[in-house]
């Protein structure tokens, strides 16, 4: 490929250019929203003043250092990550699936990681303590979100057809049944229990720890790593497994790869940040229109705009009903719900609903 | 060479395939014929190593289903009836989907102005009609497969209804391909539904029916007034055209007209 920033005579058709100049944009972009957030909260602290604190070698307060260390960049960091991974994990769905309106949140993946995690904390005292709650919890997020997708993928594919009617009322479905399972659990939690549970209803960054992050981060990280690797396959799946296997795909590994994938980054994004929706729908539907849906680009750039999204958001969370902080579920389902239908409603998506 | 032996496969537990014995050799055009449900595009998907099968099939001396997909994707090319493509590919991506190596990036526009579609690159792929986007899967499995024969032997096209979805100029075009693809030492096993294409442009002729082979060999051989007629159920009588093409004229508003 001769893709690249200086690329002006690329031929038509080809888009590689653009997409390369827009993972240079992105990666801007992702660095101003970094410093938006770590700039804003509601204690106070100047990022100006603390910077030129450093710039001078004095050392910086320690109520800063400790607000600054201790709270806003984890919760950077844990918006990175999450927002990266809810992106990424769209890309894989909607690949694998072969639709656009696949996505972990709507077809229940994330109701699916949401009871895992539940079940990990209600009924993780009663196991033998071989993990401690903090690892336990993504883990079974991640065991959720893995027999969800394929659950789906078994009840939605027939013959390597997938139907997008039965994935969309079928998730719907199953996504109720484990909502039910987890409210069930309510039941069998404590005090302290239900507070955690109660949580992810809501969806957010607030409580994000270094502690959190080092528990997301082998779930989620291999996953935006290893994503790229599958894109040649997923661009040939767009035209079917037949055709697919026809280019030398080895459709079932590349299909079981990004199962996996899905539920390893959605689980660890569920178990650390709850629900939050339509970063996997709204991020790869805007990259398709600006650069196309080859998956060599539309991973990378999904990682990157995911994750600026994600942290703008929290930023404005944070702001819009200061010192109080508003879900961020809240706000990307006011964002992206409206896409959604957009995307269902307009005509010639490759959308067969019969 | 393509050679069959004790060829069965069955779909499900259904037996849609028996006993077929199919001589395709390279540097011809062998072309699949029959009714509809004979069992044509079965047997092309078996040997494209789509389905498990039993007995022997063997691509130049090598049994298909021992050859790994990544390996068979160098060797040859698969056009389908009809291909769903889900996202919003341009035409030039949708065939660069067919280039297996980097170094290949010139045969996309290559393939393009073979299947006549060299404008069409920046094009949206799903705002094309359904014989523009037949033409261009096309290209993208001439983009796969490279040249017809090569010092690693030679590749092969298969290719079911290549043109049933094209106007006359279209059709005469792709079979000219496909019979040029033969003539460069390539295979070509493609199933057909119009007779007179293939009287035309193959060489070899495999006549289905009921999933076993009624008839191969040379269009001359196999296009037979009782053997057709028998095997559509209607009444066909061959002619010749000039240069003793053999042409298939259905007899049936005649019989009509000479009651």
């Amino acid at each position: 490929m001769t893709g690249g920033l200086l690329t002006r005579h690329a031929p038509a058709g080809d888009r590689s250019g653009r997409a390369t100049t827009t993972l240079g944009l992105l990666l801007l972009l992702v660095a101003a929203m970094s410093i938006l957030s770590i700039g804003s909260g509601a204690s106070g602290v100047s990022l100006p003043h603390v910077l030129q604190d450093l710039l001078r070698g004095q050392e910086i307060e320690a109520r800063d250092r400790l607000i600054l260390w201790g709270i806003r960049l984890p919760r950077l960091a844990m918006g990175l990550l999450v927002g990266a991974a809810l992106a990424v994990s769209g890309v894989l769905m909607q690949g694998l699936f072969r639709n656009p309106l696949a996505d972990p949140g709507i077809v229940g993946v994330g109701s699916g990681a949401g009871l895992g995690a539940a079940l990990a904390i209600v009924l993780g005292p009663w196991l033998p303590a071989v993990l401690p709650t903090l690892w336990l919890v993504p883990l079974a997020a991640f065991a959720g979100g893995w027999a969800m997708t394929v659950l789906l993928y078994r009840t939605a594919t027939r013959g390597g057809q997938t139907s997008v009617a039965t994935m969309l009322l079928g998730g719907l479905a199953f996504g109720a049944l484990a909502e039910a399972a987890r409210g069930l659990l309510t039941y069998l939690a404590d005090d302290q229990q239900l507070r955690d549970l109660t949580f992810w209803s809501m969806g957010s960054l607030a409580g994000a720890s270094w502690r959190k992050v080092g528990a997301a981060l082998p779930l989620i990280l291999p996953v935006l790593l290893l994503a790229p690797l599958m894109a040649r396959g997923l661009n040939a799946l767009a035209l079917g497994e037949a055709a697919a296997r026809h280019l030398g795909i080895p459709v079932q590994r590349v299909k079981r790869l990004a199962v996996l994938g899905v539920a390893s980054a959605t689980g660890a994004s569920v178990a650390m940040a709850g629900g939050i929706g339509f970063i996997g729908i709204v991020v790869p539907h805007l990259l398709r229109l600006a650069t196309g849906p080859d998956h060599r680009f539309l991973l990378p750039n999904a990682a990157l705009l995911g994750a600026a999204l994600l942290v703008g958001a929290d930023v404005v969370a944070r702001l819009i009903v200061a010192p109080a902080e508003m879900p961020i579920g809240i706000l990307t389902a006011v964002i992206g719900a409206p896409v959604f239908l957009w995307i269902l409603l307009r005509q010639g998506y490759g959308l067969d609903l019969q | 060479m393509i050679e069959t032996r004790d060829f069965c496969v069955s779909l499900g537990r259904r037996p849609v395939l028996h006993d077929i014995r199919l001589l395709a050799p390279a540097g011809e055009l062998t072309a699949i014929v029959g009714p509809n449900g004979s069992g044509k595009t079965t047997l092309l998907r078996a040997l494209a190593g789509d389905l498990p099968y039993a007995g022997s099939a063997t691509l130049d001396g090598q049994e298909i289903a021992g050859i790994p997909v990544a390996e068979l994707a160098l060797r040859r090319g698969v056009l389908q009836q009809a291909t769903s493509l889900s996202f919003p590919f341009t035409v030039l991506e949708v065939v660069r989907l067919g280039l297996l190596r980097r170094e290949d990036a010139s045969l996309a526009h290559q393939a393009l102005r073979q299947v006549d579609l060299e404008g069409y690159a920046g094009r949206l792929y799903q705002e094309l009609s359904g014989g523009e986007q037949q033409r261009v899967h096309l290209a993208r499995m001439l983009a796969q497969v490279g040249a017809p024969a090569g010092p690693e032997g030679q590749r092969w096209l298969f290719l079911d209804e290549p043109v049933s979805s094209l106007d006359i100029g279209h059709q005469l075009q792709v079979m000219q391909l496909a019979q040029g693809f033969a003539a460069s030492g390539g295979g070509v096993l493609a199933v057909m539904h119009d007779l007179n294409l293939t009287a035309m442009f193959a060489q070899q002729v495999v006549l289905m029916s009921r999933g076993r082979v009624a008839g191969a060999g040379s269009p001359a051989q196999v296009f037979d007034d009782g053997l057709l007629s028998q095997v559509y159920g209607l009444p066909l009588r061959v002619n010749t055209a000039p240069r003793d093409l053999p042409y298939v004229l259905p007899q049936t508003a005649l019989t009509f007209s000479d009651r």
